[in-house]
């Protein structure tokens, strides 16, 4: 199960190749999504999201980083990765810090930089917070 | 807090036999443990003397009489002084602070805590000294085995009858009695019989009463009779059976009587709403402003986290000395209710929908490029920062419009010479007058500060106060002169009674309410007024007694920037109205096809109308300038962060001036003061009243007819003026409770 | 509550002596009634008369209240009769430096208790008015418990009274007096009001009193029955209609006192005999008592003796020979005596063998650490419970403090508790000096007198019959070990 495999999370040997690290990642994204049934029911989340939506944020998370070619790195990110599932799946975690960083936190905001295109700094900071 | 400190600076030597490491600057203490040195150091023929003590709380004295100044010893040290001073005063500019219960600065001297007591050499028994004067040559001492010792006792007669009950005391932590008795108390008490006990009184809603824990200081006694100018409180009963109170069950009436919970020296009269929310050491204090009136009290803003606990005063000797008004104290509850906290659109189903400021800024934006330029008005409301209104007025010059006004300022006022909208004589001036002239003005109400400046000239010098205006309350003698402009035209002419007391007066004051600007004929009413001013010499090259009392925080900033439409007239044809807090403003001639905008923190009176709501941050929330009755900047300081989605007034106008497209050239707070300063440079010289240089001789005439209706109370209750006071649950129940009806 | 009204200038007496010299002093200290015989300014006209060693005996001519049984007519009639009102004019006349010097000379001290120089006080008054009227106020609130001489005087010679208002109020140059009395004085007022209005009439008092040209007015205010409104300034904020709650001092009432005024505050004997003094010579007057307590007295004796009374005696007659002369004695004889509070209820008691030789004036009695205040002497004899007495006195502070300023307010109470413990010895041994502590922590700390006043008679227990405390404490402990035992 999705727990005994993240019972020990080792650093595993660098990837060879940047086909190697793709595999790696597309493994820890099936992972992680094994695990999202549990990651429901230990936070209680069925209230807030279901799983597809939180499917879609693993994806969004990792796609964040899609332009990323240097193996290194992407293994240092999937180490990341793997220790932040393995937080959750540990219940390491509070109800709200899932809600806030994963349900309505400001990584889902959706791509805006479309609409944002041409407007000043102030603006931008302006739509974000009142404090800059 | 400091008083401890002092205390235990004081008490160095007792407590330098219990440090383990004496201090490296062993210098500081070489008078005082003379006796530790042994044989050989007491021989020493002149023992240093330690360096002079910093007066208590940077207390200065100003003696204006080289020839008044006495000298006295405190400890050994001299000390200049001028005649008439007491011991304690003298102490305090030694640099020793003399406990003290009783006796406080602003108030008559009663000497009945007796804790003040000190020796004094050549006098048989110790004597307190709040209340002696302090003679030439005196040889002072504070802190003599017999001095101690008198204070020890009286602090353990003090505390025979108090309550243990600090723990459930809303004034522990900043307790006089508490602090004092740390530092000059016995550390055992020997009291084994029942203590007393005193049934609590009901004051109203605003202080709530232990009785119990009164020490009889009458601080709050004489705080009431002297200052607020109400007989409510008392001293009952004698001995033991000694109780402050009402004499007959009845509430303290007064806009002032919150300041007894400051003067308090003990938890016995605490702050109601305040009571068991917080205890003062959790509390971050800022130092910011009031925006209830126009007079800019200062104050200190109590947050815990993002919410605010209470209003304390702050000391300002040319504002509100250290007292506040009981709106300014109690309004702080509004803040946390009817609070806007997203931006929203009113939908075709007449429901407010809360939206994304980017909806909410685009939809205002489309539709104040669909309107015409001229039908474009913008009213600022009463508790407008210039900063804001600044930009208000920018952003609507720029779509081309000029219908930029202030609420409460009237039909085109004359903003041409600030000394036409300005209290020139200045608060603390109003102490150097010995006539008033009030017209249409009830300062009680308008200004509860002004007012008490007031009655402390009139108890100082018997100052004649008259007034002209609808019947009101007074607090001090005044003659109730006439009701409407005709008495302003007999004193004018010459044919009133009034009319020898002004002309015999030295520094005589008329004081305008801005009441009337709301007037049809006020032109020719303030004319009337210059009239009276030339004749009875009023306005000279030493003394300027015009003044204009104004009404809200914001109007005067505005009048300075300019925000001088006539917002009666544009608001009949506006088809878009930015309303920026604006809540008193007359909506019902708006035609209904208008759009508006609401920028504000409260829902209140506007935005029953508004089509869009722009919330933003209250005066505890943001930084903001504000310039006073008096023409004085002050700049309010964000206590809490503001609540939900809100931004700074002027930040959403810049932002919605981009979205707009025609953007605003300012993007931080300095920038929107540097284009401040280009309009109204007086705004950025904070704490600074510019003297007023304008004769009566250059303002224009004025051709207009006064019209006999008398003149009307411009603030119909007192505890609800603004969209603070009126979401205040507080003020709710002061007005129901304590209005005169 | 007369006495209290001087006790607070006890200070300015205290400069006055120590100015005067210190050949007084160590006189009174010795108890000897030799007048010092060289160095001392006597006055010269009659050459001094060979030097009493005893006092008292007050012989019928030489007394001043000689209507004070009430025998005779108190009322115009009778009182010129008796002299009353007889060249006051003359006297008026003089002027106001005239009188006061008079009274400096016969040495004539306060008699409300602090004993305080009449002449010297008066002098303080103003000699040319800023403006402002100068009153004469009388304090005839006589509340000190075991005092009524005050009452003698307005019952039974109003007249001496008010023709002494008048020579005070020139003496001072006061445009009016005050009479402050006692609301439970119902008597005493309507005789005083009836003496008043027959002064009236006869031209003595008001427009051109006694025709001597000067305006004097005087005004009789009734009290409400509160001890502390017979300390001067109380007196004073209760006649301006304000809670009767002493002032600070300073100012002075002599410059800021009723209605911030000038104003002297007198005791009704002191005033009283002023008239007398005038007529008959200041030299007359100073040959009675010893050096610096001279005159005649008002003694009301209480308590435990065969005949209580008042009466009017030479200052300095021994305390014995005043009670067996005038009171028949004590009850079951002298040795019978337990103690004599000798000064009203504000001053220490003293002991039996202490009163077997006192003196009866203010530096002997002063010398023993006690007062002669009021003059009205406590006697008790061995049946009395000394403690309860003076816890019965504490009661009555409590009851009559103020309140405004906290020793007193609380210390009072605080005595009264514990008197009343150590009453039944239900208290520590430890109790008696932390007792002596706390009437060391009132004395002297408060605003007024009367926090001292309470202090004393404490103080004067603890000093004398602490013994007696101790054996009740113990007996108390004994048996509640006794019964828990039995239990």
């Amino acid at each position: 199960m999705a727990h005994a495999a993240l019972k020990t999370v080792k650093v595993p040997p660098n990837s060879a190749s940047l086909e190697e690290a793709r595999k790696r990642t597309i493994d820890f994204f099936k992972l992680a999504c094994r695990s999202l049934p549990s990651v429901m029911e230990i936070y209680n989340l069925d209230d807030v999201v279901t799983v597809s939506q939180l499917r879609s944020t693993i994806s969004a998370e990792i796609r964040k980083n899609a332009h990323i070619t240097n193996p290194k790195v992407i293994d240092l990110l999937l180490f990341k990765a793997t220790e932040e599932l393995s937080n959750v799946v540990t219940h390491s975690k509070q109800r709200h810090h899932l809600i806030g960083q994963y349900v309505v936190g400001s990584g889902l905001i959706q791509d805006t930089g479309a609409k944002d295109q041409g407007i000043s700094d102030f603006l931008k900071q302006f739509y974000t917070s009142n404090y800059f | 807090m400091g008083f401890l400190l002092h205390a235990l600076r004081r008490s160095k030597p007792l407590l330098r036999s219990h440090l383990p490491h004496p201090p490296s600057n062993a210098l500081r203490w070489i008078s005082s443990s003379a006796a530790l040195h042994g044989p050989a150091s007491s021989l020493d023929p002149a023992p240093v003397d330690p360096p002079p003590k910093a007066p208590v709380g940077g207390a200065r004295v100003h003696i204006p009489n080289p020839e008044d100044a006495i000298e006295v010893f405190v400890d050994g040290y001299p000390v200049k002084i001028p005649k008439g001073m007491t011991v304690l005063q003298a102490c305090e500019l030694a640099g020793v602070d003399i406990p003290r219960f009783c006796y406080h600065s602003r108030l008559s001297i009663a000497g009945n805590c007796r804790m003040c007591l000190v020796e004094v050499e050549k006098s048989p028994k110790p004597v307190a000294s709040c209340a002696m004067p302090a003679l030439p040559g005196m040889k002072i001492k504070t802190n003599t085995p017999v001095a101690k010792k008198a204070r020890e006792g009286v602090m353990e007669f003090l505390l025979m009858n108090h309550p243990l009950d600090c723990p459930i005391c809303d004034q522990g932590g900043e307790c006089d009695l508490q602090d004092q008795s740390m530092a000059f108390g016995a550390d055992r008490g020997r009291f084994t019989e029942m203590k007393r006990s005193v049934v609590d009184k009901n004051l109203g809603p605003l202080v709530k009463t232990v009785m119990t824990r009164c020490i009889q200081c009458t601080r709050c006694v004489r705080f009431a009779t002297e200052i607020a100018g109400v007989q409510d409180l008392g001293i009952l009963g004698r001995g033991s059976g000694e109780e402050i109170g009402t004499y007959v069950e009845k509430l303290m009436t007064s806009e002032l009587s919150g300041n007894v919970i400051d003067i308090c020296p003990v938890g016995a009269l605490t702050s109601k709403p305040f009571a068991f929310k917080a205890r003062n050491w959790e509390l971050k204090g800022t130092e910011t402003i009031d925006v209830t009136d126009a007079v800019g009290s200062n104050i200190r803003i109590d947050s815990r986290g993002p919410e605010v606990m209470r209003i304390v005063p702050r000391l300002n000797e040319d504002i509100n000395e250290e007292w506040i008004s009981d709106k300014t104290r109690f309004c702080y509850d509004g803040l946390k209710r009817q609070r806007l906290n997203d931006p929203m659109i009113r939908g075709p189903d007449g429901r407010f929908k809360a939206v994304t400021w980017r909806d909410a800024l685009a939809v205002v934006a489309e539709v104040a490029h669909q309107v015409k330029r001229e039908e474009i008005v913008g009213i600022s409301g009463k508790l407008s920062d210039a900063e804001s209104m600044m930009a208000l007025k920018d952003f609507l010059n720029k779509m081309g419009s000029d219908n930029v006004a202030c609420e409460g300022n009237g039909v085109s006022p004359n903003a041409d010479l600030r000394p036409n909208y300005l209290l020139n004589t200045n608060i603390a001036g109003l102490e150097n007058a010995d006539a008033f002239l009030l017209v249409g003005t009830q300062p009680r109400v308008e200004a509860p500060m002004v007012n008490a400046r007031i009655r402390k000239t009139v108890r100082a010098t018997q100052a004649k106060v008259a007034y002209i205006g609808p019947p009101t309350d007074f607090n001090y003698d005044h003659q109730h002169l006439g009701t409407g402009p005709s008495t302003l035209l007999e004193i004018a002419e010459g044919r009133h009674a009034f009319c020898s007391t002004l002309k015999s007066a030295k520094n005589p004051v008329i004081i305008v309410g801005a009441g009337i600007f709301e007037r049809e004929d006020k032109d020719a009413i303030l004319s009337v007024v210059e009239t009276i001013a030339k004749l009875n010499n009023v306005v000279r090259s030493d003394w300027n007694g015009l003044n204009v009392l104004l009404l809200n925080a914001a109007q005067a900033a505005a009048l300075d920037l300019g925000l001088v439409s006539n917002p009666n007239e544009s608001i009949q044809s506006a088809k878009f109205l930015y309303l920026m807090g604006a809540d008193d403003v007359n909506l019902e001639k708006l035609p209904d096809d208008a759009f508006v905008v609401y920028q504000g923190h409260h829902g209140d009176k506007s935005v029953y109308r508004a089509n869009v709501i722009l919330p933003s941050s209250a005066f505890s929330e943001k930084e903001g300038t504000y310039e006073n009755t008096e023409g004085c900047s002050q700049w309010t300081v964000p206590a809490v962060p503001t609540v939900g989605d809100a931004r700074d007034d002027w930040k959403i106008i810049r932002a919605l001036s981009e979205v707009a497209g025609f953007c605003l050239p300012y993007d931080t707070l300095t920038g929107v003061r540097a284009r401040i300063k280009t309009v109204a440079p007086n705004l950025l010289n904070v704490d600074d009243r510019e003297p007023s240089t304008v004769t009566l001789d250059m303002k224009p005439s004025c051709g207009q007819q006064m019209s006999p209706e008398p003149f009307r109370a411009a603030v119909e209750n007192f505890y609800m003026t603004d969209s603070i006071s009126r979401a205040s649950k507080i003020m709710a129940q002061c007005s129901s409770i304590l209005s005169k009806k | 509550m007369a006495p209290l009204k001087n006790l607070s200038s006890v200070y300015r007496a205290e400069l006055v002596h120590r100015f005067k010299g210190c050949g007084l002093t160590s006189a009174s200290r010795s108890f000897s009634t030799q007048a010092p015989t060289t160095g001392n300014i006597q006055p010269p006209p009659p050459p001094p008369p060979p030097e009493k060693t005893h006092f008292g005996g007050l012989k019928d001519e030489d007394r001043i209240f000689t209507n004070l049984y009430g025998i005779h007519d108190p009322f115009l009639k009778g009182a010129m009769k008796r002299g009353d009102w007889y060249k006051t004019k003359d006297m008026v006349l003089k002027g106001s430096d005239w009188i006061v010097n008079e009274m400096k000379k016969s040495g004539l001290r306060g008699r409300g208790g602090a004993g305080f120089p009449s002449g010297l006080k008066w002098s303080f008054m103003p000699k040319v008015s800023d403006g402002r009227p100068s009153y004469l106020v009388v304090n005839a609130d006589e509340s000190e418990p075991g005092t009524c001489k005050d009452r003698e005087i307005m019952r039974h010679d109003p007249h001496k009274l008010l023709e002494g208002c008048l020579i005070a109020g020139v003496g001072m140059r006061a445009t009016a007096a005050y009479i402050y009395i006692r609301g439970e004085y119902v008597n005493e007022r309507l005789n005083l009001e009836k003496a008043r209005k027959e002064a009236y009439q006869a031209g003595l008092l008001g427009k051109n009193a006694c025709g001597s040209g000067y305006d004097f007015d005087v005004h009789i205010h009734y009290g409400a029955g509160a001890y502390i409104c017979g300390e001067e300034t109380a007196l004073l904020e209760s006649l301006e209609g304000k809670q009767g709650k002493p002032r600070l001092k300073p100012p002075f009432p002599a410059n800021a006192g009723l209605y911030g005024c000038p104003t002297t505050v007198t005791n009704v004997e002191t005033v009283a005999v002023s008239p007398t003094i005038l007529r008959r010579g200041p030299e007359w007057f100073a040959s009675f008592g010893r050096k610096n307590n001279s005159g005649t007295k008002l003694f009301c004796i209480s308590g435990h003796v065969n005949k209580p009374c008042t009466v009017e005696e030479e200052m300095s007659i021994p305390l014995k020979e005043l009670l067996e002369r005038h009171c028949g004695g004590v009850r079951g004889g002298w040795d019978n005596l337990l103690a004599v509070i000798p000064g009203g209820s504000s001053v220490p008691l003293l002991p039996k063998h202490i009163c077997d030789d006192v003196l009866m004036d203010y530096d002997a009695l002063k010398a023993v650490q006690s007062g002669l205040g009021t003059a009205a002497v406590v006697v008790m004899d061995k049946s009395t419970d000394v403690v309860d007495a003076i816890a019965r006195l504490s009661y009555f502070y409590k009851h009559e403090s103020c309140g405004q300023c906290t020793p007193c307010r609380e210390g009072t109470g605080w005595l009264w508790m514990i008197m009343e413990r150590l009453k039944v010895g239900n208290a520590k041994l430890e109790e008696i000096d932390m007792l002596q502590e706390v009437t060391k922590q009132i004395e002297g700390h408060t605003i007024c007198a009367l926090g001292d006043a309470a202090a004393w008679p404490v103080q004067g227990l603890l000093r004398h019959f602490r013994p007696e405390l101790e054996r009740r404490i113990k007996e108390r402990a004994q048996q509640e070990l006794l019964e828990a035992a039995a239990a």
